[in-house]
């Protein structure tokens, strides 16, 4: 008796000051509707959309930040998902590929990248559009340039990046 | 990837007193971009993370009639935007704008590239030849240190187990004062620096003053290339002297061969960066 109570005890105080309450939740908002995930334990953004949502429009790559293939959305930054660990999303907006289009209505963005012929194995779209979005966002109408330094941080074997600069270029023009 | 203790603080105090009883066991989390790789590459285990980058009041860019203070939590992507950054630091403005990618600049903060001591670390060259101040807080108080005196190895540095970066300080760039920030990668962006320089010096009658030129990548840590800033001191702005003040700073470094490049090539390009800087930024 004597040491389940110690163990409580040292159990109470390490949650207290841990905050690991086992009922948790962490709150946010994804693609505009709010959902909860539990607070423990804490796991990366990439791996909560495709395994906790369905939502596997955003792809892993290198799982480093360096590729962009799990590109979303958080409070309208452009942020590597896989770089996002759960317990920063409280309260926060989270938007991924699926969340650009409304019901069979594509964004602008997603229809510019068809019309240009920007998608070959589409791999690396999702988390290319989505930094398309964040950059457009911050700078309606970049330049080439400024397409390429937006875009640095997503990777494409397929393309050349030619048409999807092009694509990104004409949703600029068009705004 | 499973964290198994994150601790996540809003209150700077908080989290003094956590990272004072977890010690060698805490390992702070802000942006989180080099902490994540570590996590998975290192495979590191029994760790407590403290989450820092809700505080408030660790973040932001504060500017006064000299001085900038830069707080640790300020991201890459802040100090690439910042009016008071591109007028008054030439170095760090280069280095902000080439740090990462747009979804790292997001999240990285400038606090954590100080901290992970690499060489390679972008904020550092340019913080080094603007001579900043850096402030370290723990529950026994604060003390401050020059940055250029806070580095001792490869990812290694002063900080205490106990204690946060919770101020970074210098003064203001003049208008008679020129500088700049080069690195050479495997890509434009993202990659880790092959080589990194900075300069900085006051152009008085067209002759250098106060020349301070720093080397990221060339060695342990990032150097001061004393000779080299020595030669240029009091000199004029003319095509020889750059070239042989390059060529100093080039004999300074102690570069080495890794997956990255080769001691002999890191070492031509100090030179040829230096060039590049003075040719882009300066020579009118």
């Amino acid at each position: 008796m004597q040491l389940r109570i110690k163990e409580y005890s040292l159990l109470r105080l390490r949650n207290a000051e841990n905050r690991i309450d086992m009922k948790k939740q962490i709150q946010f908002i994804l693609n505009g509707k709010k959902v909860s995930i539990s607070a423990q334990p804490v796991r990366i953004l990439l791996d909560v959309l495709r395994e906790d949502f369905g939502l596997t429009g955003t792809k892993e790559g290198c799982k480093k930040g360096e590729c962009g293939a799990c590109t979303v959305l958080m409070n309208g930054k452009a942020v590597n998902s896989c770089l996002i660990t759960t317990n920063k999303l409280n309260g926060k907006s989270i938007v991924t590929i699926e969340g650009l289009s409304k019901g069979d209505k594509l964004d602008k963005i997603q229809q510019a990248f068809i019309d240009e012929g920007a998608v070959q194995c589409g791999y690396c779209i999702p988390g290319m559009i989505m930094t398309a979005k964040a950059l457009l966002k911050e700078n309606p109408q970049p330049t080439k340039e400024e397409i390429k330094y937006g875009i640095a941080g997503n990777l494409c074997r397929c393309t050349g990046y030619k048409k999807i600069i092009s694509a990104i270029e004409k949703c600029g023009k068009e705004k | 990837m499973i964290l198994d203790n994150v601790i996540t603080t809003k209150s700077l105090n908080e989290a003094l007193r956590l990272i004072d009883k977890y010690r060698s066991k805490a390992v702070l989390l802000a942006g989180g971009t080099n902490v994540l790789i570590d996590v998975q590459d290192r495979n590191i285990k029994d760790k407590t993370f403290i989450d820092i980058s809700e505080i408030k009041n660790l973040k932001g860019i504060k500017e006064d009639k000299d001085k900038l203070v830069i707080l640790p939590l300020t991201t890459f992507d802040e100090l690439n935007k910042s009016k008071p950054i591109e007028r008054y630091t030439l170095p760090l403005k280069d280095a902000a704008y080439c740090m990462g990618s747009m979804q790292i600049r997001n999240i990285a903060t400038i606090g954590g590239n100080i901290i992970n001591a690499s060489p390679t670390a972008e904020s550092v060259p340019p913080l080094m030849v603007l001579d900043a101040d850096i402030e370290l807080s723990s529950i026994n108080g604060k003390r401050s240190l020059r940055i250029q005196d806070f580095f001792t190895g490869c990812n290694e540095c002063k900080i205490k187990r106990n204690e946060i970066l919770t101020k970074i300080t210098f003064k203001k760039m003049k208008k008679d004062e020129i500088g700049f920030y080069q690195r050479l990668a495997m890509r434009k962006h993202l990659s880790i620096s092959k080589v990194s320089v900075a300069f900085k010096a006051r152009l008085v009658d067209k002759h250098f003053q106060d020349v301070r030129i720093t080397l990221g990548a060339v060695a342990a840590t990032v150097i001061m290339a004393k000779k080299a800033s020595q030669f240029l001191e009091g000199k004029p702005f003319t095509e020889k002297i750059i070239k042989e003040t390059a060529r100093i700073a080039s004999t300074e470094s102690t570069p080495i061969t890794d997956i990255r490049s080769t001691k002999e090539y890191r070492g031509k390009m100090v030179e040829s960066l230096l060039l590049k800087g003075f040719y882009r930024y300066i020579w009118e």
